[in-house]
């Protein structure tokens, strides 16, 4: 809302306060102050001239000199670049010393004499930009600001702003919070100024009406849920014509156009007191008749004052004639009832609609206007009565009107609030104290009346009708009372430390899993939980129909449904990374995915999102690559694996299963994970055909892991650590080498050996894989290397041969390797 | 001094002489070795011209025995100088052979990075386990969650615009089943499990029906935080804040408290810092008016506490929330939200942890 100081201070004194003093006040108080406005004009030592005579200047194509006759000031030579100069214009002068717009940084800067390409240039003609009002002037043409259609010849050489009688004035925008709907006026924002600066408010008081003819009008609220109040005056001998300055003046600073004076005082009125009125042609009514206020019917149509026709569904809340809707309630009046020209008498409508259908009304045909933006936070319920005379008052005034009747139907519930509020509950919440007096003055001057009870420091607290829909409670008054005496009142209090703060076991391991990833060369990356079936369809995936949790009410195709799996939005960075020329990734992200679940557990939403840790590699990122060149290749992407599940002590549970059923992986290097009996996750590289359909250069590998499953895992194992006693007896590594068939995998021949139980075997390291055609298609060779140590003794030669013969003896006899 | 003496000490003299010659001409380990034997070996020339002592009197025998050992020894010292020197030759063309240009760039495989919004989340998680606060994991509360919890146990009324569909994305899973517009859920499911005094923090996803655009996205991430004891003041409020900022900032700043409304917190605040950028002075970042506007918070209203069982009478506190992502893009200079989710390798790696 605008908020014009001039108007401010028709009810608050405020002539000794900075409006960068209001402002800070306002938007610590909670009426925030987004932008402070000079209307007027900033600019000064600017005069009307006339434009004499043209000529060319001697230096410069696109310059000429200007001689400007001012009057009685005389007349002056300017150089001038525009290129609307005709003489006979008449201009805005800026004088030597005058402040103008720089167009260049728009900020005042002061004329000085100055030579342009050699010739004396004394003032300056201007553009309205050089000005600053091209917000209250319109200008057909770009140049020199013509103003002979707003000036007389007697003018030249007199004051611009005293001949286009601008009225300096400043002007707060100002957003009040959402649950203020009593700030939306200028009598609710006077109150607040009121209060924080402790001053007196002083409001206007319009007659009470009170008419002794009946109405020809009925009206009847048959729906109290979409109008509380509605009251209809009828007004005649109405002289339709421009507003008074002042109403037209406060009009334009609160951004409203100023139409005729009939519509102006609705208006005004509005802006003053927060409640919105209408005026409709009481001729256009038949000047009698039933008004009507209920849900419209679906398919009703009405054309509204902005000329477009509305066709209503029972979400709009109608005010009818006769029941034919004449007005979109409490948000726009419709056009054939308009105000016009012709029109003689006036129906005004003063009217109480409930916020929540008013905003339905508003959303259910798009729009937002000053009057539903008021009902929509809440309005006075008393308001409608104070406006309705204080608006009729204005007619009276100044469009010769006259009151004729007074219809109306009330179905308001006008109690009176009161509330206990205890000076030490208020200093037990804000830690603060303060002084009695001040508590009292904050509350009677933001219009609370209260009485003391016996006890000191304890109070019985009326509400007033315009804050009844926010202060309900002693809390709400509290937060009055701190908010006009001010937050930065408080202290700053740093409490004691009670206790330390205990970290979950989960939140260690998250940090073990990111660190653990990091170390091995992978960055973290996060990506939209919300995606689309766009990216699906692009990476080749998809989700189940039957647990995917979509969202209804999506702005975009982009954003439809909850991931279940992280990989489609990495394949998306890895995409968006090669675009950009990063064409090696390894980055990892952790995640939550999300499932429908069929059993509910109690006070859920029925939804499971265990966290999945998944990652991307490709390329190489290797440092020194002059010395060795590494490519990321199923073994790189399997170590960071087998890194992660080695720190977390899990590398012996897991099994690495040769056999995936997923179609968006290559079948021969990809392999599903099993800690324990539970399906963990998989590693494997993306399948070639949707790499090559995903225009991706390098190969790309992938893993997907639930957290959920690790968590479960490492929380059932919680072993203790027994660090092992170290031999001190000599160790011996010997080789066993052997071919083998294809079919036969590195685990069979761990577990085989495994199952020697030789008590000497210390570790099994593989170290060399050989194929070539000699040894045939289908065949490999294998080399292991075994450490053999004893606790108790240095090994003999015969101790190691025994035990190299039983773990030789044990693999063959268990898978079909030939020794060579 | 008999002849046969003489002739012994002047043989010996001659030896020595001789090897120190031949060593002068040596340029390899092994032609050592081949001296050494020559000399001093079992069958070397010492040892010849030792068995003419035999022929050396008695009286005279000790001191040319002792002069053929101290010849014996001369020798010895030489050979070994000769070859320590030659070493240290050969080890000296040997690293000069293997001399690198150790400009060139060493390998390695580098370290990940962490992503700015976990950098951020991390660092505001430790400056209030600091504080005494305790972390609630993520698992704990949903994203996709009930109207209750998202709405009406926070004090929303059922007509607040909050809940319209503009602004809340609704899913298939039930009718009032949504995606939680703050982490405040975190506070209702916190405080039904656990009595005052409960001091908790809790980070997660948030979900907003927004346009997309430089400054607004469809998710962000928001950490909560809930302080409920029998006498925890607003201005205990103030004072976690204000160090808080101070912490995360590197530095004392000016704070502004403002008034403000959550249907959650009462009285509520707007928390704002001195903009970081021009200091107060006004510039785009803080649109001209010196401060950045962080933090939402406020005393936990009392139907809150009234809704999970306890009583108002006597516990009170109060609730903050703040977005991570300003939070990043203050401290940052990020210019542009979406930064965070395109996830450019290059803009990620500048963070380190």
């Amino acid at each position: 809302m605008r908020v014009s100081l001039e108007w401010l201070s028709q009810y608050v004194d405020i002539k000794d306060l900075s409006p960068e003093a209001i402002a800070e006040a306002l938007t610590n108080a909670g009426l925030e102050v987004e932008a402070i406005e000079q209307l007027g004009g900033r600019f000064s030592g600017v005069v009307v001239g006339k434009v004499e005579a043209v000529e060319p200047h001697p230096n410069a194509d696109r310059l000429r000199l200007a001689t400007v006759n001012l009057g009685p000031l005389g007349s002056n030579q300017v150089v001038c670049g525009a290129s609307n100069l005709t003489p006979g214009m008449i201009v805005p002068y800026a004088q030597i010393g005058a402040s103008v717009i720089s167009r260049k940084d728009n900020q005042l800067f002061e004329l000085t004499p100055a030579v342009i390409r050699g010739v004396q240039s004394t003032g300056m003609l201007c553009s309205i930009g050089e000005l600053g009002l091209e917000d209250q002037f319109t200008v057909e043409e770009d140049g020199l600001w013509p103003i002979h259609h707003l000036t007389t010849p007697a003018d030249l050489g007199r004051d611009l702003k005293a001949v286009l009688q601008l009225t300096p004035d400043t002007v707060l925008d100002v957003t009040p919070n959402a649950n203020r709907g009593d700030l939306m006026s200028m009598i609710g924002v006077a109150r607040e100024v009121a209060a924080l600066f402790q001053r007196p408010l002083t409001l206007p008081q319009p007659p009470v009406l009170q008419s002794k003819t009946p109405s020809p009008f009925q009206v009847e609220l048959p729906e109290p849920q979409v109008c509380q109040y509605y009251a209809g005056a009828v007004l005649n001998q109405v002289q339709l014509k421009p507003s008074p300055d002042w109403i037209r003046h406060r009009l334009q600073s609160a951004g409203i156009r100023a139409l005729n004076n009939v519509v102006d005082i609705t208006n005004y009125v509005m802006l003053e007191t927060g409640q919105p009125l209408h005026a409709f042609d009481a001729n256009q009514l038949g000047n009698k008749g039933t008004i009507n206020v209920r849900s419209a019917r679906a398919s009703e149509t009405l054309v509204t004052l902005d000329n477009i026709e509305r066709t209503l569904s029972p979400q709009n809340v109608v005010v009818t004639h006769h029941d034919k809707p004449i007005a979109l309630a409490g948000v726009m009046g419709g056009a054939e009832t308009e105000i016009s020209d012709s029109t003689q008498r006036v129906f005004l409508e003063s009217a109480l609609f409930p916020p929540a259908s008013n905003r339905k009304n508003a959303r259910a045909v798009g729009l937002r206007t000053e009057a539903s933006a008021r009902y929509e936070r809440g309005i006075d319920p008393e308001a409608c009565v104070y406006a309705f005379n204080r608006a009729i008052q204005l007619l009276q005034e100044h469009a010769n009107a006259s009151l004729e009747s007074v219809a109306s139907a009330d179905h308001r519930h006008l109690q009176p609030l009161k509330i206990d509020l205890s000076q030490a509950r208020l200093e037990k919440i804000l830690g603060l104290s303060i002084p009695t007096e001040r508590i009292e003055q904050s509350l009677s001057l933001l219009g609370f009346s209260m009485t003391s009870a016996e006890t000191p420091g304890q109070w019985n607290v009326s509400v007033p009708s315009f804050r009844q829909h926010d202060v309900t409670r002693e809390i709400d008054l509290i937060e009055e009372i701190i908010r006009i005496y001010g937050y930065d009142q408080i202290p700053y209090h740093l409490p004691q430390e009670s206790g330390a703060p205990t970290r979950s076991y989960r939140s260690h391991l998250l940090n073990h899993i990111r660190s653990t990833l990091m170390g091995s060369g992978l960055t973290e990356v996060a990506t939209l939980s919300l995606i689309g079936d766009n990216i699906l369809k692009q990476t080749g995936f998809s989700q189940d129909p039957e647990t995917t949790v979509s969202v209804t009410n999506s702005h975009s195709v982009d954003h439809t449904f909850l991931r279940q799996s992280l990989i489609p939005n990495l394949l998306e960075v890895a995409r968006y990374n090669q675009a950009q020329g990063n064409e090696s990734l390894w980055c990892f992200e952790l995640g939550k995915t999300y499932a429908k679940v069929s059993v509910p557990e109690e006070k859920s939403a029925g939804v499971s999102e265990p966290l999945y840790l998944s990652g991307l590699m490709m390329g190489s990122l290797r440092q020194g690559e002059w010395h060795e060149r590494l490519e990321t290749d199923f073994y790189s992407a399997k170590g960071v694996i087998e890194s992660l599940l080695g720190q977390l002590n899990l590398l012996s549970s897991a099994r690495w299963m040769s056999e995936t059923d997923m179609e968006s992986l290559h079948p021969g290097q990809s392999t599903k994970i099993k800690l324990g009996k539970q399906d963990f996750g998989f590693v494997g590289r993306l399948h070639p055909a949707l790499q090559e359909r995903l225009k991706i250069k390098h190969h790309v590998y992938l893993f997907e892991f639930n957290v959920e499953i690790l968590q479960q895992v490492l929380e059932k194992k919680q072993e203790q650590l027994v660090s092992a006693k170290l031999s001190a007896f000599p160790f011996v590594k010997r080789d066993i080498a052997f071919l083998a068939p294809l079919s036969v995998t590195h685990q069979q021949i761990l577990s085989a050996f495994n199952q020697a139980q030789e008590p000497l075997l210390q570790t099994i390291e593989l170290f060399d894989e050989y194929r070539s055609p000699q040894l045939g298609e289908e065949n490999r060779s294998l080399a292991y290397r075994m450490t053999l140590q004893s606790a108790q003794e240095t090994l003999t030669d015969q101790q190691i041969d025994q035990a190299i013969d039983k773990l030789k003896q044990q693999l063959a006899k268990q898978l079909p390797v030939t020794y060579r | 001094m008999s002849p046969v003496s003489h002739d012994i000490q002047s043989q010996l003299h001659q030896l020595r002489d001789e090897a120190q010659n031949a060593l002068a001409n040596v340029t390899t380990l092994e032609e050592i070795e081949t001296l050494r034997v020559e000399f001093l070996g079992r069958k070397g020339r010492l040892t010849n011209i030792k068995r003419g002592l035999k022929e050396v009197s008695e009286s005279e025998r000790p001191v040319i025995g002792a002069l053929a050992n101290e010849i014996s020894d001369a020798i010895e010292g030489l050979l070994q100088n000769r070859l320590e020197a030659l070493k240290k030759e050969a080890m000296k063309e040997r690293l000069s052979k293997e001399t690198l240009d150790i400009t060139m760039p060493g390998t390695y495989q580098p370290m990940g990075s962490p992503h700015p919004l976990t950098l951020v989340t991390q660092e505001v998680l430790d400056i209030f386990y600091g504080m005494g606060f305790s972390a609630i994991d993520d698992n704990f509360c949903p994203e996709v969650e009930t109207e209750y919890y998202n709405f009406e146990a926070l004090n929303f009324p059922p007509d607040h615009p909050a809940r319209d569909m503009q602004d809340t994305f609704y899913t298939n899973v039930g009718p009032n089943v949504l995606l939680r517009s703050q982490t405040s859920n975190a506070q209702i499911r916190h405080m039904e499990q656990h009595r005052p005094p409960v001091r908790v923090v809790s980070p997660g996803r948030v979900y907003r029906n927004e346009e997309v655009s430089s400054r607004k996205g469809v998710l962000f991430h928001q950490i909560e935080g809930l302080w409920v004891d029998e006498s925890t003041t607003f201005a205990d409020l103030k004072g976690t804040l204000h160090e808080f900022i101070k912490r995360f900032f590197g530095q004392e700043r000016p704070t502004r408290f403002r008034n403000s409304f959550f249907p959650f917190t009462e009285p509520s605040a707007e928390v704002d810092v001195q903009c970081i950028l021009c200091n107060g002075e006004g510039c785009r970042t803080c649109g001209h008016h010196g401060w950045l506007e962080i933090l939402g918070a406020g005393m936990v209203d009392p139907n809150v506490l009234k809704g999970v069982g306890i009583d108002p009478e006597h516990y009170q506190g109060f609730a903050f929330g703040m977005g991570v992502e300003r939070l990043a893009m203050l401290k940052y200079s990020i210019q542009d939200l979406r930064m965070f989710y395109n996830n450019d390798i290059r803009f990620l790696r500048q963070f380190k942890g």
